[in-house]
């Protein structure tokens, strides 16, 4: 498919009553106030001219390492330690620095990385950690604050575009807390036109084609008329979900334009075999293909797997090198193909792992000092950034939280951390709360 | 927690047309003295109320009263000393406090001392009154009629929420609303045109009345029940019908069994050898005693314990590691059994004397016959379970089938199930859920401390008055749905839509695919069988009776759109028909949505088909397809 044009139409209205609408559903609940609509599709700020040129064609893809991968035996090993685990640690691209044995091959490529060592966050339970860790911030009723892809697709995306601009690739329909957590709403007070589209795995797209005896016309047409009929009960009700259904309908027939993105056996045999033949290689390969082709955050997750309270070593001895493989080919690609310079490559869980053994030989969860690693657009190559103590028990230097994790983030893709969001009569919003600075430390 | 009821004295005489009883009467009870000086009271609403009042709790931390302020915040308590003898509520105030409060200003000098020396005086640990059980003197009289318990207590909440209800809904909206709710899928144009040709002012009650004594409601309320309690499980369709359960819940529910004692003959799974289908509920589990321990935590108790089986729940502190555990072993000695093609549910008399570990603490514990909000049963615990023999003589011969003599699943619903306060509270706000489309807790089967009651002395009235009226499922679906509450129309009265929990509004309910199904048998004029492959799928794409949010996906819309048998399925619809005209786009109206079209609506039907009136076949389909996939369609309201 060819590359979509770049021609940006965020900050204005696309001009549809539905678009419209979503502005107004973030509201929900807090409308009580009965407040005007008229202000909304400037929630955030408009930016320059300038700033907007500059961030044409970010991108991002989130290797989302959901259950929480540990930094021993990844990022951060403590070898010879008593709170090691079995593997050693080799050196790496970047002098003085090591990382696991089970990474060979990102060692090789560790020049071009950065890596946070002394991620230090609060919640030590999945649901409330997943949802901290993708969103930035706690929960701050009465609004949903969106998750990151939401934010990145409406800052950096383009509605219009047939591609979806936010994909979640998950392949595992299960996975306890995060199963609960794929089911809330992600794009929050974005409106539904933010969510992702979600694809992955066995499950694909399902009817994503036409039937047959139907012309391309015809369901267009059919489809207007659908709307048109809904209007009436629309407009005399401000249904959320109502108004969610027709969101959904809206975005059928671009999504059905670049069916042929979806379809793995359309990727070359040699691709799909460099990272394969695991679910998690395969949807990072296609991360890969669908940010080439105009989608703006793709996130790459896969149930839950790396939640080892049972046998740590053996689990993470049959996950990391996978994960070692698919960081490697998505950094040399990306740089090859001179995109790792727009692309930010994100790879991280909701938290870490603890330095001690559980009865079951597994390590539990740990939000005290854990490690992440980010790359590509806006990120200094070769840093690592923070430390924790040598059996990694505690952060050593530099404590970074998720806010200070997300105003890196954002500032990386070039999208204003600090920008507010006021709404009379209630509490000032802020894309990132508490002017948290991002970590110029790892920022170009 | 504790509310005054006097705001509603007046609404309440209007009702019951009584002057005589007054709600003061009611044992309206004074509000605990709240220990908090008028100046702590003063910069609390002045600073902090925008976030944590009742109305908005930030990090579930409400200031606005005493008792919500000891209920501190998800953290815990806001005002007990921690380890270091700090009270989390003033050390947020200080300037350099992360995090810090108010987030966006520093309070003065002479509002922190005020708040200092009012919790200077406070005890060092102040214990939460979380969930108080409200004493039913506090509750309106159980003499009154349910419905109008319903209507007084969600006005009350419509002045504390300052909400302006939704008026009354139309004959057109009642009858179709009504029809989806107790019979699973819209009224016929037939029937619709009988209940509008009624005028006088009885005819909703007895339209009512003719609907809950149907077969359909029946059959209705057992497909509902049967998603909720078993899930949806396509591959074990057949066999819940083969093995008799379909049609056990079916009678369940026509003849009115009453619910506690439902509850415990499936739970127990042993009476009555010459029928088994009872029994299905616990055997199709098949010997997965941890799946039996959540669903009947979910399906009767209302409560999620999954989050309970590596360590106690991480925010509903109440749900203990040993309520999960002490559920299995009340099961861990039953596993299926046939005997001459009926099913059993044998259970050992010795064994299921399990440790299990805490994830976080890294502890081990031995699991008790235990269960939330209920006592430990005690047992004989031999010295070596491992080595325990089992013998003849722990067991007696019923019906030749041997029963221990001391029996766990016998234990748990005598001891617990039996009388357990959260088996009425579940089953109303489930009732609830499924008519309103939002439970009084929500979602309905998380009913635990951290998801709190939009009106908890509801809950409660209707609890008591559900249990004391012999757990009478049909008296409580009667009760709500001659309510004022339900029969509002979905159309907000002003600009501003209620907040969903006020119940200001009918809410906009997703139809379940049952539902949908067969109203779509009723709008196409062509029977959908529940075999068929649009069935199966959507099944699977419209699974839930009351979802926890109602947030459609893509794939429900990409379905729709382009579902091969669904579209086949509407080219066979009105076949015979040759044209498209201004009669047959109002006779679809009806059938479709139970209304006339209107005028733009009709030319623009006319105006599609005129565009196609070389192939009207084809015209027919897609404007079919239009309507059925239409908001207006899809959802009750």
């Amino acid at each position: 498919m060819a590359r979509e044009s770049k021609k940006s139409t965020r900050g204005k209205d696309c001009g549809s009553s539905d678009h419209h609408w979503h502005r107004r559903q973030f509201l929900e609940g807090a409308l009580a106030g009965g407040l005007s609509v008229a202000s909304f599709s400037g929630l955030f700020s408009v930016p320059a001219l300038g700033e907007e040129i500059r961030r044409q064609g970010k991108r991002c893809i989130l290797l989302w390492l959901c259950g929480a991968p540990s930094q021993f035996e990844t990022w951060d090993p403590k070898p010879g330690r008593r709170t090691s685990g079995p593997f050693g640690a080799i050196p790496t691209a970047l002098p003085g620095v090591s990382i696991s044995e089970l990474m060979p091959r990102t060692a090789t490529i560790m020049d071009r990385l950065s890596v946070i060592r002394s991620m230090s966050t609060e919640p030590s339970e999945h649901f409330q950690a997943i949802d901290m860790l993708t969103r930035g911030h706690a929960p701050r009723p009465p609004f949903q604050r969106p998750i990151l892809g939401s934010v990145i697709a409406q800052q950096l995306g383009q509605l219009d575009s047939p591609v979806p601009q936010f994909v979640l690739l998950d392949p595992c329909p299960e996975g306890n807390e995060f199963r609960a957590f794929k089911a809330g709403n992600w794009a929050g007070w974005l409106g539904a036109e933010y969510g992702p589209v979600r694809a992955g795995g066995d499950y694909g797209i399902a009817n994503i084609q036409k039937p047959e005896q139907l012309s391309e016309a015809d369901h267009s047409d059919r489809e207007a008329l659908r709307q048109f009929l809904s209007r009436k009960f629309e407009n005399e009700r401000q249904s959320q979900a109502a108004g969610s259904y027709n969101a959904a309908f809206a975005r059928v027939k671009g999504l059905m334009s670049c069916a042929p993105l979806f379809d793995m056996d359309q990727l070359p045999a040699k691709d799909r075999e460099r990272y394969g033949p695991g679910a998690f290689g395969l949807h990072a390969l296609q991360a890969r293909h669908l940010i080439e082709n105009g989608s703006t955050c793709v996130m790459v997750a896969n149930g839950m797997p790396w939640d080892c309270h049972v046998l740590n070593h053996e689990i993470h001895q049959m996950l990391v090198p996978e994960l070692d493989n698919v960081i490697y080919n998505l950094i040399t690609d990306l740089e090859d193909r001179q995109l790792l310079d727009d692309t930010l490559v994100v790879m991280m869980g909701e938290f870490g792992r603890t330095p001690w053994l559980n009865d079951a030989r597994g390590r539990d969860h740990y939000p005290n000092a854990w490690s992440l690693a980010l790359a590509g657009c806006g990120i200094k190559k070769g840093v690592v950034y923070g430390a924790t103590d040598q059996d990694g028990i505690g952060v050593k230097d530099n404590p970074v939280n998720q806010e200070q994790l997300f105003a890196t983030i954002f500032s990386a893709l070039g999208i204003d951390p600090h920008t507010t969001y006021e709404l009379p009569g209630l509490p000032t919003f802020h894309r990132v709360e508490n002017q948290t600075a991002p970590i110029s430390e790892v920022l170009l | 927690m504790m509310r005054q009821l006097v705001a509603i004295s007046l609404s309440f005489n209007l009702l019951l047309g009584s002057p005589a009883i007054h709600a003061d009467d009611f044992g309206t009870s004074d509000n605990s003295a709240a220990p908090i000086p008028e100046k702590v009271s003063d910069v609390l609403q002045q600073h902090c109320f925008k976030c944590h009042s009742a109305e908005s709790s930030a990090a579930g931390l409400d200031l606005s009263s005493w008792e919500a302020i000891q209920n501190g915040s998800d953290n815990g308590s806001v005002i007990s000393r921690d380890g270091k003898g700090h009270r989390a509520l003033l050390a947020v105030l200080n300037p350099d406090a992360q995090p810090h409060m108010p987030p966006n200003g520093q309070l003065d000098e002479e509002a922190i001392s005020a708040l200092q020396a009012w919790m200077d005086q406070l005890p060092d640990v102040v214990a939460p009154t979380k969930e108080p059980t409200l004493p039913d003197s506090n509750l309106l009289p159980s003499e009154i009629p349910a419905r109008l318990a319903i209507d007084l207590y969600i006005q009350q909440g419509y002045a504390e929420r300052s909400v302006v209800p939704a008026s009354r809904s139309s004959d057109l909206a009642f009858v179709r609303r009504i029809y989806l709710d107790l019979i699973g899928r819209i009224p016929t144009p037939q029937e619709t045109q009988q209940f509008l040709t009624q005028t006088d002012s009885a005819k909703r009650e007895r339209l009512i009345d003719d609907l809950l004594l149907r077969p359909e409601h029946a059959r209705h309320l057992a497909r509902l029940f049967d998603t909720m309690l078993m899930g949806r499980r396509e591959g074990k369709r057949g066999a819940r019908r083969n093995r008799g359960w379909t049609e056990y819940l079916e009678q369940t529910f026509s003849q009115n069994r009453p619910w506690n004692e439902f509850a415990h003959e499936v739970l127990l799974g042993r009476e009555g050898p010459e029928n088994d289908a009872h029994r299905w509920y616990l055997y199709e589990r098949e010997n997965k005693h941890q799946e039996m321990a959540e669903s009947i935590a979910r399906g009767f108790f209302g409560i999620d314990i999954a989050c309970a089986q590596c360590h106690d729940h991480p925010l509903a502190h109440e749900i203990k590691q040993a309520h999960y555990w002490g559920l299995v072993a009340f099961y861990k000695r039953t596993s299926n059994d046939q005997q001459d093609n009926r099913i059993y549910l044998k259970e050992s008399a010795i064994g299921g004397f399990d440790d299990y570990a805490n994830a976080l603490k890294g502890t081990t514990e031995s699991s008790m016959l235990t269960f939330f909000q209920a006592d430990t049963i005690a047992e004989p615990r031999p010295d070596d379970p491992a080595k325990q023999e089992d013998k003849e003589e722990f067991y007696v011969s019923v019906d030749g089938r041997q029963i221990p003599k001391f029996s766990r699943r016998e234990e748990f619903v005598t001891q617990v199930l039996d009388g357990h306060p959260l088996l009425a509270r579940a089953m109303v706000n489930r009732i609830w859920g499924t008519l309103l489309g939002r439970g009084i807790v929500h979602p309905i089967e998380q009913m635990d401390s951290t998801k709190p009651a939009s009106h908890p002395e509801l809950l409660s009235w209707l609890s008591r008055d559900f249990e004391s009226h012999g757990f009478d499922v049909r008296r409580l679906v009667r009760a709500i749905v001659t309510s004022e509450t339900y029969q509002r129309s979905s159309i907000p009265a002003t600009d501003t839509m209620p907040a969903a929990e006020s119940f200001g509004v009918a809410l906009v309910k997703p139809l379940p695919a049952e539902s949908l199904l067969d109203s779509l048998s009723v709008a196409l004029q062509t029977p959908v069988p529940l075999d068929s492959p649009v069935a199966r799928e959507w099944r699977k794409l419209f699974p839930e009776v009351v979802p926890e949010n109602d947030l459609s996906n893509l794939k429900q819309a990409l379905a729709l759109s382009n579902f091969p048998q669904l579209n086949e399925l509407l080219q066979q619809a009105d076949a015979q028909q040759p044209s498209i005209d201004a009669a047959q786009i109002q006779d679809w109206y009806w059938r479709v949505f139970g209304r006339p079209a209107d005028e733009m609506e009709q030319q623009a039907v006319l105006n599609y088909a005129q565009g196609r009136s070389e192939r009207p076949a084809d015209a027919r389909a897609q404007i079919l397809w239009a309507m059925v996939t239409s908001s207006e369609f899809r959802f009750n309201h």
